[in-house]
């Protein structure tokens, strides 16, 4: 079973800085793969060791993706290979520091959910044959949560949401290793607000996993020492589909003001002096 | 008032109704597709939709089944919950591709889903065949025939205000986004995230209206019954390769309305054992407030429902009192709080950011600090 897992860099909010105007100071936020996609690497995974198979990690995006770390990083996580898809050719011996992208740089990454749709439809295209996609709950910068229902629709396949989870469509265990390759559908539970829909689902298919469908592994030493002789390819985007939004800000929302009257010292003593002063709110 | 042409989707009645009236702050020309029956479509009438299409839905499981080689055996359990059963075995979903089709041939230029599960995939695929994306929206206003939309982005960091350029947009939207209340007290910036958390849901007194000058207008369209416009059956397709829903089970939710709690206690990763959750319970029962989680608790620890969970993808609160017990105040937990009146942290780390949100702090040991309170506060 040949399983392609979605991923997309982009900057650790934790360190992206709000300027006194809210305008956001990216200068320090190095770029990682958002921790929803760990939920479809960790699924990928998961699912191949049980059916046998092969995990191929799958993103499309500018210069950050340049950054051996940054590939490293989501290889030692259970891919079997990445594949990295960039509007203009980035070599491997590129920029690895990609913390001094300048706004421009950024915002020529800035690809809506139908544009990244577009161009991964067009990378598997390239790729061969697939069996299953998955896609995480959303990306950790713009989270549309759009760009797995949208590829699915391109690609004419099926295309499911809220995934809980993934099981091969076989009675039993034993059918498991004979059908090895050979598994034409899995059943899924889509976890719904009101409702768990259990559902069988043809392959090849998209499937965009919940953030609850499994804690992602931490890489060891080993898989960390692995994951740089993994292979890793570089497709050039055949073409961009044009884009279906002008941003006009990106701004921090204005911070309440807070009192931050901070207590410190002996818990009798702190809880008297809070009570104190919030007296009117826990009483 | 705009005649825009705005078609909502939708396959609940609560939604039908609550989408068509707060798209009718956007303009006048307020149509809809819906799933699930009758009950749907009078639900989108009755607010005042001019047209409203009806899709029929494929209710045999045997004759559904058997076009998608699937035993019937499979889906005998299908149809057994909820009040409109007909559509449980096939998805809304899977006629995406003809949904598409048909709001092309309406020329709907902005096409509204709710920000479900199921409204949202809809609305991705539906928008992949319209060749656009979809765009979730905290408040949404029209100027000059486009739609302003923004977006929470950088794990609620930030705000994006975009203008939709394609010539069939499309949006899904949360539960009070449409014709929601701006709270007088609020900045006019401060919209985007008020605008998700209205404090009424009346139509009238609209924060998107009070963006357009025709506000007034609106206001008199609003008051006068519209029940008028029409309802028309209609048959849509299956897309190729659809999902077949073998079954449906209702989901085992706990019932707790943290939106609605007066008092909120977030509890986090500072609680090293599920035992010790009783610390947060105890002080939870002495000042009736509901308990609340950051999102490992649930996601990793799985010691408290998800319902529970605040967070840029969980629950946003807005309570008199939010009580931060062990957390350290990153971005997207706190992102699900500021919005509270008062907010208390209790921390071992004087670092910790949430001391910069909070009102009220004490750096200490929860294990320590919080039997001193409880008791403190019989």
């Amino acid at each position: 079973m040949k399983i392609i897992a979605c991923c997309k860099a982009a900057p650790e909010e934790q360190d992206i800085v709000v300027r006194d105007d809210g305008s956001l100071d990216f200068s320090r936020a190095d770029y990682k793969f958002g921790s929803y996609d760990l939920n479809a690497i960790e699924a990928a995974r998961v699912l191949a060791d049980q059916v046998g198979g092969e995990v191929i990690g799958l993103s499309v995006g500018s210069s950050e993706l340049a950054n051996s770390k940054l590939r490293k990083d989501a290889l030692s996580r259970g891919l079997d290979e990445l594949v990295v898809v960039t509007r203009s050719s980035v070599g491997e011996d590129a920029n690895d520091s990609v913390s001094d992208l300048s706004m421009s740089d950024l915002s020529v990454s800035n690809l809506d959910s139908y544009q990244t749709a577009k161009l991964l439809a067009d990378a598997l295209e390239q790729m061969g044959d697939y069996d299953l996609v998955l896609c995480g709950a959303g990306s950790s910068d713009f989270y549309a949560q759009q760009v797995g229902n949208q590829l699915g629709a391109l690609l004419g396949i099926t295309s499911l949401s809220a995934i809980n989870s993934i099981k091969p469509d076989v009675e039993s265990d034993a059918e498991i290793s004979e059908a090895a390759t050979n598994i034409d559908s899995v059943i899924v539970q889509r976890l719904l607000e009101q409702e768990v829909q259990c559902v069988r689902v043809k392959l090849p298919a998209v499937l965009s996993v919940t953030s609850g469908i499994n804690v992602p592994r931490i890489a060891g030493m080993k898989d960390i020492l692995a994951a740089g002789k993994k292979p890793v390819k570089e497709l050039v985007a055949l073409g961009t589909p044009e884009t279906s939004t002008q941003t006009i800000s990106v701004k921090a929302p204005p911070a309440a003001s807070r009192k931050q009257e901070i207590i410190q010292g002996d818990a009798n003593e702190s809880v008297a002096r809070l009570l104190e002063l919030a007296s009117s709110v826990l009483r | 008032m705009s005649n825009y042409s705005i078609w909502v989707v939708a396959h609940e009645a609560d939604a039908a109704a609550e989408l068509v009236s707060g798209a009718l702050c956007l303009s006048s020309n307020v149509n809809a597709v819906t799933f699930g029956g009758e009950a749907v479509a009078k639900a989108a009438q009755a607010q005042g939709a001019l047209t409203v299409l009806s899709v029929n839905a494929i209710d045999t499981p045997a004759t559904d089944v058997s076009a998608m080689g699937t035993p019937a055996t499979d889906v005998s359990a299908v149809g057994t919950s909820g009040p409109d059963n007909t559509l449980k075995n096939c998805l809304p979903e899977n006629h995406s591709k003809a949904l598409a089709k048909l709001l092309q041939e309406r020329n709907s230029k902005l096409t509204i889903f709710s920000a479900t599960a199921t409204g949202r995939l809809m609305a991705g695929m539906v928008a992949s065949h319209l060749g656009t994306s979809a765009y979730n929206a905290a408040s949404i206003t029209i100027n000059d025939d486009t739609p302003v939309i923004t977006s929470m982005v950088y794990g609620g960091c930030a705000i994006a205000t975009r203008r939709l350029l394609s010539s069939q947009a499309v949006i899904t939207v949360g539960a009070g986004v449409l014709g929601a209340v701006l709270p007088e007290s609020q900045e006019p910036q401060a919209s985007a995230l008020s605008a998700a958390l209205p404090e009424s849901q009346e139509p009238q007194a609209s924060a998107l209206s009070s963006a357009l000058p025709e506000a007034a207008e609106s206001e008199l369209a609003l008051s006068e019954p519209q029940a008028s416009g029409s309802i028309e059956q209609i048959d849509l397709s299956v897309n190729d390769n659809a999902a077949v829903v073998l079954e449906v089970k209702p989901r085992k939710t706990e019932s707790v309305n943290l939106a609605a709690a007066k008092r909120v206690i977030g509890v986090g990763r500072g609680f090293a054992a599920k035992e010790d959750l009783e610390l947060a319970f105890n002080l939870a029962s002495k000042l009736d407030a509901e308990l609340a989680c950051s999102r490992p608790i649930t996601e990793s620890e799985n010691w408290m429902a998800r319902e529970r969970y605040i967070g840029v993808s969980g629950v946003v609160v807005k309570p008199e009192l939010y009580i931060a017990l062990g957390i350290s105040g990153q971005i997207q937990h706190m992102v699900g709080v500021n919005q509270a009146k008062t907010i208390i942290a209790i921390n071992k780390d004087k670092n910790a950011p949430v001391f910069k949100q909070a009102d009220y702090g004490i750096v200490g040991d929860i294990y320590e600090v919080l039997p001193v309170l409880t008791s403190a506060l019989s």
